[in-house]
């Protein structure tokens, strides 16, 4: 069996830097399958806002999972970007492109285009509230 | 339980004897043994099972070649903690369900369990988990990451988790047409 790539990574860097409490590891490495894992318990509104910009392995996660984006909660939006009624509509319409037409249920704000295009694409009964 | 007969009396004594043991002994990629529950090995990691029920545990230490001793010590810590606090009853109907039922929080000692690792310890230990096919152990190592990233901008969580922006310019004109929330007012 091969060693763990984590290992490999942190020999290399390791004879670079000898104090070992200096060496970190590259969490952009972390397998797809545990950051996919984690991402299931992120709010969507966390994982767009957040891990997604990170760095290019963690967005391919983000974008890539269509069963993360099969229940789509973006009523809890916006955490450090400003809000706009068009850029909440954007974020709202990728989350649910994501889901490759798997998206079974939705809450957040809607306009009426928004909510066309949701009843359009993806047949979506929608419950207003 | 069945042992390899056609050896010497003693050999056979000496197997019977270890067949019986409720322990497993697990040796690290850097050649550290760690004496675990059978019990709970088998009953917290779909791997070390397999591998109980299989015969391939090694009397002397079964390899595992993926995990270095801090990490397989922390998993082994895991399992005797696990072991003395949850009844089993419990535990079993849990893991059973786990792949239908919605995740369960962390137990208050299990919050302390990882919360006290380091960051690199952490990331070990979520491999080692995934590797042995510990799904509690997964969940809980999951959970922990996921709020340290929380509430945090992109700037912050690559601090936190030592990652460069890696992204190419072609990525980022792909980001910016798509995720026009996020550059909304450019």
């Amino acid at each position: 069996m091969a060693p763990p790539s984590s290992r490999r990574r942190r020999k290399k860097k390791a004879m670079a830097t000898p104090a070992p409490q200096e060496v970190r590891v590259d969490w952009s490495t972390l397998p797809h399958d545990i950051l996919y894992s984690i991402f299931l318990m992120l709010g969507q509104h966390e994982i767009m806002q957040g891990a997604e910009f990170v760095c290019a392995a963690w967005r391919r996660v983000a974008v890539g999972e269509p069963t993360l984006w099969r229940r789509v909660d973006l009523a809890d939006k916006f955490l450090w970007l400003p809000s706009s009624p068009a850029a909440e509509s954007a974020m709202i319409r990728a989350a649910v492109d994501r889901s490759a037409g798997q998206c079974v249920s939705f809450w957040g704000p809607l306009d009426d285009d928004l909510t066309h295009h949701l009843v359009e694409r993806y047949h979506l009964l929608l419950h207003c509230c | 339980m069945e042992v390899d007969k056609g050896k010497g009396e003693a050999e056979e004594t000496r197997k019977v004897a270890e067949a019986d043991r409720d322990t497993v002994t697990l040796k690290s990629s850097d050649g550290k043994l760690f004496e675990v529950s059978k019990e709970a090995a088998a009953r917290l990691s779909t791997v070390l099972a397999g591998m109980i029920a299989g015969g391939s545990i090694d009397d002397n230490g079964t390899d595992l070649k993926q995990i270095g001793s801090e990490a397989l010590e922390n998993v082994v810590d895991y399992c005797n903690k696990h072991a003395n606090s949850i009844p089993s009853a419990a535990l079993i109907s849990s893991s059973i369900s786990f792949n239908t039922a919605p995740f369960k929080e962390p137990e208050e000692w299990e919050r302390k369990f990882v919360d006290r690792l380091s960051h690199d310890a952490l990331f070990d230990l979520v491999e080692a988990a995934n590797f042995l096919g510990m799904e509690r152990l997964l969940d809980v190592t999951c959970h922990k990451i996921s709020e340290m990233m929380k509430g945090k901008s992109p700037d912050q969580i690559r601090e936190v988790f030592n990652i460069k922006n890696d992204y190419t310019k072609e990525e980022l004109e792909e980001i910016r047409q798509e995720l026009a929330w996020a550059f909304y007012d450019d």
